[in-house]
């Protein structure tokens, strides 16, 4: 059993493409393997990387070191001497009020724009929207696209729940506003127009809302129906790039079975979408020396007090280890296997670090061993 | 008084730390005690009310003595409320309904107002001794228990708003409700447990009962073990096969990995309120049954 067999280097992928998602569920270390990678990309390829991070938990800037206030990029300070630095790397959290923001005075005219923003309707969909944040995120990276100024953009996405969700932001952003029975209901001027329906429609609003409530929705939507058609337009163009050839879908996992067929689930959902994952990392596998058959043998002997190779005072003390070591060499033999059941020929494994990659250096070991595979198996 | 006694306990916590097997693991012990107990599912997928054997669905189904399970959904939730509410008028179907769903999606909070009403409405409805909900990541869930009291603000006249007043007075009770959060003994997890704590006491009215520290290692932070090993590290002859050269090096991980995370869980507890519950489930190898094992370590840690 060898886990660096199952391991090869993501770079050769990367190197054909413009655009990387990364996307898993929660806690798996996806915003960690977006920054790996982009510091990484800094080595080996020729022109500036940007790592996007929306995850709400806004861990970037932690294991960065480095405070980011918006969405705007900054650049990663890299300490002189680590690698080979052809370009720089760059990053940026997505702030999603301001980002919202940023949308409607890109497409609305100015006077509009500032009634939108003030709708007090407008406020709360832009901070708690359910999929307000993807939608927020892919109009962010249009933008980011938009300036050609990087060679590659790795996008690090909310947890799988919402990937799809993630991709199909546009679509629902286009169903919300553009319903055409939100159109009837709220007429042209702004009145209710009449008919049964409209009049039920408008008691259940009224009565469980509130009317102050009800007069804002309906001045809001009519606001952003004269907006959506080009937010919309904008950000399908971007959705449309990720099942392109000039995107990499990457997908971080746990080596647990449980984390492995939520990926396999994200995997077939995709796949309706015509998106296919090119690459998997399995993150968090035990190291190398819980893997060889021989560390198992040995631990077992110890334990059993039998043919130890070691010295019996050795052995006794060992004894309470040893048995930390099986139970560790089990784990690693599962997690083998489910490695081995992951759905893509590219699978990068990391090995579970005693502290997790808190610095610039540390994630750039991480992205090398990312990018290029190990060097060498010992 | 264990956190068992109270109505309504919530479990949140970061993806990947557990918190659905917690979850399920403190229902049966409530369960098992004889409390009449309801397991929720609340944050959009099967989760702890899915390991049971059965889909959960939206009305309560019962997988054990004392224990029912289901899994709330927010566009039934939706329809159920207006219903309630409404009564005939609130029946309503076709364009309107899904016209007013639209409507109730962008009023601030009123989904995440339905969520938490539902599993609220269980916990009072005397149907259950315990409510246990394996709820939504910590952001996430920060906004769903911070709903009611601001959906109360933005729509002061509606109906929807009068309803708030009893949710908001059961989350704020702590002697009823209380919030669990899930965590590793790792520097990220516990920075954003902090960090939720925080939030938790500033933004909502519900109060933290305990804090489960899932995949610990307690043998090895014991002193007399560490002591052994440490001796038999220091003891590492020069020359020896290189298997045995691997327990070494695979012993001196486990320890390292030992002494991260006992200095995490220090800062942990030195950083929570004072008095506040941490539990500690250990790491488990392979184990048969997973659940049981987390089952019987969160009951030893309860004095159960």
């Amino acid at each position: 059993m060898n886990r660096a067999g199952n391991n090869v280097g993501l770079g050769e992928l990367l190197e054909g493409k413009s655009l990387a998602v990364v996307a898993g569920s929660g806690g798996v270390g996806k915003t960690t393997v977006s920054a790996a990678l982009g510091l990484a990309a800094t080595n080996h390829l020729q022109g500036d990387v940007l790592v996007l991070t929306i995850d709400p938990a806004r861990r970037l800037a932690s294991a960065l070191g480095i405070a980011i206030a918006g969405n705007e990029p900054v650049e990663i300070p890299t300490p002189r001497g680590t690698g080979r630095r052809k370009s720089r790397a760059f990053a940026a959290m997505l702030d999603p009020g301001p980002a919202w923001d940023e949308m409607i005075r890109a497409e609305a005219a100015s006077e509009v724009a500032e009634r939108i923003i003030d709708n007090p309707v407008y406020r709360r969909i832009a901070d708690t929207f359910v999929h307000g944040n993807d939608y927020a995120a892919l109009g962010w990276l249009a933008e980011a696209i938009g300036t050609d100024r990087y060679r590659l953009i790795i996008v690090d996405t909310p947890p799988s729940q919402n990937a799809l969700d993630f991709f199909d932001a546009p679509r629902r952003v286009e169903e919300f506003f553009g319903s055409s029975l939100l159109g009837w209901l709220t007429g042209g001027d702004g009145s209710l127009v009449g008919g049964a329906a409209a009049k039920t429609f408008a008691t259940l609003a009224d009565r469980l809302l509130g009317d102050q409530f009800f007069a804002d929705v309906v001045e809001f939507f009519q606001l952003m129906r004269g907006v959506v058609p080009s937010m919309v337009e904008r950000t399908t163009a971007v959705s449309a790039e990720f099942a392109g050839d000039d995107a990499a879908f990457i997908a971080v996992t746990a080596p647990s079975r449980e984390s492995a067929d939520r990926l396999m689930r994200l995997g077939e959902v995709l796949s309706s979408r015509d998106l296919v994952i090119d690459a998997v990392v399995a993150n968090g596998v035990e190291p190398d020396v819980f893997w060889s058959s021989k560390t198992l043998e040995v631990a077992q002997r110890i334990v059993a007090n039998e043919r130890s190779p070691l010295s019996l005072r050795s052995t006794t003390l060992l004894v309470p280890g040893a048995e930390y070591v099986i139970e560790r060499c089990e784990v690693a033999k599962a997690q083998s296997r489910v490695v081995a059941s992951l759905p893509t020929s590219i699978v990068a494994t990391v090995p579970r670090q005693v502290h997790s990659p808190a610095n610039v250096p540390d994630l750039l070991q991480l992205g090398e061993l990312l990018w290029s595979g190990p060097l060498v198996d010992s | 008084m264990t956190i068992l006694d109270r109505r309504l306990l919530i479990v949140g916590g970061k993806g990947g730390t557990g918190k659905s097997s917690v979850a399920a693991a403190l229902a049966e012990l409530s369960a098992f005690r004889g409390q009449r107990t309801l397991l929720v599912s609340a944050d959009g997928s099967p989760g702890a009310a899915g390991m049971f054997g059965i889909v959960p669905g939206h009305e309560a189904v019962e997988v054990a003595a004392n224990l029912s399970v289901l899994q709330i959904e927010q566009k039934a939730s939706l329809a159920e409320f207006v219903k309630l509410q409404l009564g005939p008028l609130g029946a309503v179907s076709g364009p309107v309904a899904s016209a007013f769903s639209f409507v109730a999606e962008a009023a601030p909070g009123v989904s995440e107002l339905l969520l938490v009403g539902k599993y609220a409405e269980e916990a009072r409805s005397g149907k259950w001794d315990l409510v246990v909900v394996d709820a939504a990541s910590t952001g996430h869930l920060l906004g769903e228990l911070a709903a009611p009291s601001g959906v109360g603000e933005i729509a002061p006249i509606g109906r929807l708003a009068r309803e708030t007043g009893w949710v908001v007075d059961l989350l704020g009770d702590p002697e009823a409700t209380g919030v669990i959060n899930v965590t590793l003994a790792e520097e990220v997890p516990v920075s954003e447990t902090l960090e939720f704590v925080e939030r938790l006491s500033d933004q909502t009215p519900a109060a933290l009962a305990a804090v489960v520290v899932n995949r610990t290692r307690p043998q090895l932070y014991a002193r007399s073990l560490r002591e052994t090993l440490d001796r038999a590290l220091a003891d590492r002859p020069a020359r020896m096969t290189m298997g045995a050269r691997d327990v070494f090096d695979a012993v001196q991980i486990g320890l390292d990995r030992a002494d991260v995370a006992s200095a995490i869980d220090q800062r942990l507890r030195a950083e929570l309120p004072e008095n506040m519950l941490v539990l500690h489930v250990p790491e488990f190898g392979i184990v048969s049954d997973l659940r049981a094992a987390i089952r019987e370590a969160i009951a030893d840690e309860l004095s159960l």
